[in-house]
C-alpha cells in the first residue's frame, strides 16, 4: 500500500513539473500581418510602439510585405493573415464582400512625391523655393530641353495605387513627353531601382522620402494632392476562433485606428485623412 | 476571339528572340571552354567548378540585385555600356541577354564538359597519326562525336531560358516589347487576379517544356551508344 501511495505522489509531481514547464514554454502570440509594400516601414515602426505598450502580453507581429495585388490574390486563396494593410480601399472592400471580413477601415492617405536623380539630370540650377510648382516648372523644362529620352519609373499601375495614381498624374501632366517607362511591381521595389541609380525620375511615396537614410544625390517634389487619384489605405481585420488571440486582435485594431496613432502615421509621410 | 492579345504575343516572341540569343552566344562561349575546362587539371578546378555551378544554387535574386548595381550608370561596367551604345543596360534587352547568358551558363557547360570528357585520348591520338591539325581534328572529328553533349546543352539552355523569371523580374522593368517575357507576363496575370490569361501563358510553357524534354531524351537515347 505505502509503495502505491509513493507511485501516485511521483505520477502528482510528474504531472505538476509538464505543468509548470509547459507554462514557461506558452509561446508569445504571434500576429501575422499582411501590408503593401509602401507602408511596410511605418507599421514596423507602429508596431514597435504597440508591444512597448502591450508589455504584460507575450506578443509578437510578423509583417508580410508585397504589393497589394499579390497579397489580395492570397488572401483570397486563403493565406491566413490577422489584418492586412492594402495601399488602396478598392481590394479591403472586395475581402468584404466576399465575406472574409466584416468592415474596413480607412487607415491612411497615400501621398506621391517625385524623385530627381541628380546624377543623372543636372541639377545645378534647382530652384531654391519650398514651392512645388516652381520645382514641378524647373523640371518640366530641364526635361524637355534634354535631348535623350528620360527613364521614368513608377509602379505597376494596374496592381499599385501608386502606380495608378503616378500614371492618371503623368497623363494629365505629361501628354506630349517622350519617355522611357519602366514599371516596378512595388513601390519598393522601384525604390530599389531608383536608388540604384538605373532612373532618372521615379514616382515614389512620401513615406519612403522621409526617412533620413534616404536616397543620396537626389531631389523631390510634393505633388499637389489634388493633382492625382485619392490614394486612400485601407485596413481589414480577420477574426480569429482562438479567444486570446481574438483579443489581441482587437486590441491591435483599436491601437491602429487611435487618434495618437494616426497622428503618427502622418508625421511618416502620408496626409491627413480628411 | 483572339487566342491572345498583341501583348501576349510580343511576350512569346520575346522569350523566344530571348532563348535564341542566349543559345546562340553560349554555344560559342561554352564549346571552346567547356574543351578546356574538361581538361583542365590545375589547382583552381574546384573553384572553377563551383564558378561554373554557382548559378545553378544561388537564387536568381541575387544575381539580378548585382546585375543591377552592375547595369546602373554609376558603375564603370554601366557607364562604358552607356559610351558605346547610347543606351543603359538596366531596363533593356542586351541587360537581358547579359543576365540569360550568366544564369545559363551551368544549363551549356554541364552536357558539353561531360561531352567532352568522354572523347579519349586514343581518338585524338588517331587523328594526329593521320595528321589531322588541331582545328581539323576539333571539326571533323571531335564536335561530330559530341554532337549529341552539343545538342543537350543547346536545348536546355533554350529551354531554361524560355522559363527565366527571377532575374529578368530583377533587371527587366515589365516593359511590353522589350523585357516583359512570358513568365512576368504570367505573373502579372496571376497578381491581376486574371486566372484565364495566366491559364493560357502557363499552359504554353508547360506544353512546349515537355515536348521539348521529350524530344530531347529521345535523341540522347539513341544517340549516346558511342560513348
Amino acid at each position: 500500500m505505502p509503495n502505491c501511495l509513493t507511485k501516485k505522489f511521483c505520477y502528482l509531481c510528474v504531472l505538476l513539473l509538464l505543468n509548470s514547464v509547459d507554462a514557461f514554454a506558452q509561446e508569445p502570440i504571434k500576429l501575422k500581418v499582411a501590408v503593401a509594400a509602401n507602408f511596410a516601414k511605418p507599421l514596423a515602426s507602429i508596431n514597435r510602439s504597440f508591444i512597448e505598450n502591450n508589455r504584460a502580453k507575450q506578443l509578437d507581429i510578423v509583417l508580410v510585405n508585397g504589393s497589394s495585388g499579390a497579397l489580395f490574390a492570397q488572401i483570397s486563396h486563403g493565406a491566413q493573415f490577422d489584418a492586412f494593410f492594402s495601399a488602396d480601399k478598392a481590394r479591403p472592400e472586395q475581402l468584404v464582400k466576399r465575406g472574409l471580413a466584416d468592415k474596413h477601415y480607412i487607415y491612411a492617405r497615400g501621398a506621391l512625391n517625385l524623385a530627381i536623380n541628380c546624377q543623372r539630370l543636372t541639377c545645378n540650377d534647382w530652384p531654391n523655393s519650398a514651392k512645388s510648382n516652381v520645382k514641378l516648372q524647373w523640371l518640366n523644362q530641364t526635361l524637355f530641353q534634354n535631348r535623350k529620352q528620360p527613364v521614368i519609373g513608377l509602379a505597376n499601375p494596374k496592381l499599385a495605387p501608386y502606380g495608378n495614381a503616378a500614371n492618371s498624374w503623368m497623363v494629365k501632366n505629361w501628354p506630349e513627353l517622350e519617355f522611357k517607362k519602366v514599371t516596378a511591381n512595388n513601390i519598393s521595389k522601384l525604390y530599389h531601382y531608383f536608388d540604384n541609380g538605373n532612373l532618372d525620375i521615379a514616382f515614389l511615396s512620401r513615406s519612403q522620402l522621409t526617412d533620413s537614410s534616404g536616397i543620396k544625390h537626389s531631389y523631390h517634389i510634393a505633388l499637389d494632392a489634388n493633382s492625382y487619384p485619392a490614394i486612400e489605405q485601407s485596413v481589414v481585420f480577420f477574426d480569429s476562433n482562438d479567444r486570446n488571440r481574438q483579443a489581441i486582435i482587437d486590441l491591435y485594431k483599436r491601437f491602429i485606428l487611435d487618434k495618437d496613432t494616426q497622428m503618427a502615421i502622418e508625421k511618416l509621410g502620408y496626409l491627413t485623412k480628411d | 476571339m483572339a487566342i491572345f492579345t498583341q501583348a501576349e504575343w510580343a511576350a512569346i516572341f520575346l522569350s523566344l528572340k530571348l532563348s535564341l540569343y542566349t543559345t546562340a552566344i553560349l554555344l560559342v562561349i561554352g564549346v571552346p571552354l567547356a574543351w578546356y575546362l574538361a581538361r583542365y587539371q590545375g589547382r583552381f578546378q574546384s573553384v572553377a567548378q563551383a564558378m561554373i555551378a554557382l548559378p545553378l544554387v544561388l537564387p536568381p535574386t541575387v544575381l539580378g540585385f548585382y546585375l543591377l548595381v552592375l547595369f546602373s550608370p554609376q558603375s564603370s561596367l554601366g557607364q562604358l555600356w552607356f559610351t558605346l551604345s547610347g543606351e543603359q543596360l538596366a531596363f533593356s534587352f542586351s541587360g537581358l541577354l547579359i543576365g540569360s547568358i550568366i544564369y545559363s551558363l551551368p544549363f551549356t557547360l554541364q552536357p558539353l564538359i561531360n561531352g567532352f570528357k568522354q572523347y579519349h585520348q586514343s581518338y585524338q591520338d588517331v587523328a594526329t597519326s593521320l595528321g589531322f591539325t588541331f582545328i581539323h581534328q576539333f571539326l571533323n572529328v571531335i564536335l561530330p562525336m559530341c554532337k549529341p553533349a552539343i545538342i543537350t546543352a543547346a536545348a536546355l539552355t533554350f529551354a531554361h531560358t524560355m522559363g527565366e523569371f527571377g532575374v529578368v523580374l530583377m533587371i527587366g522593368g515589365n516593359i511590353p516589347t522589350e523585357t516583359q517575357v512570358i513568365s512576368i507576363a504570367l505573373y502579372e496575370h496571376v497578381e491581376l487576379l486574371d486566372y484565364q490569361s495566366a491559364h493560357k501563358l502557363s499552359l504554353i510553357l508547360l506544353v512546349f517544356s515537355m515536348i521539348w524534354l521529350t524530344v530531347l531524351y529521345r535523341f540522347n537515347r539513341q544517340n549516346y551508344s558511342w560513348a
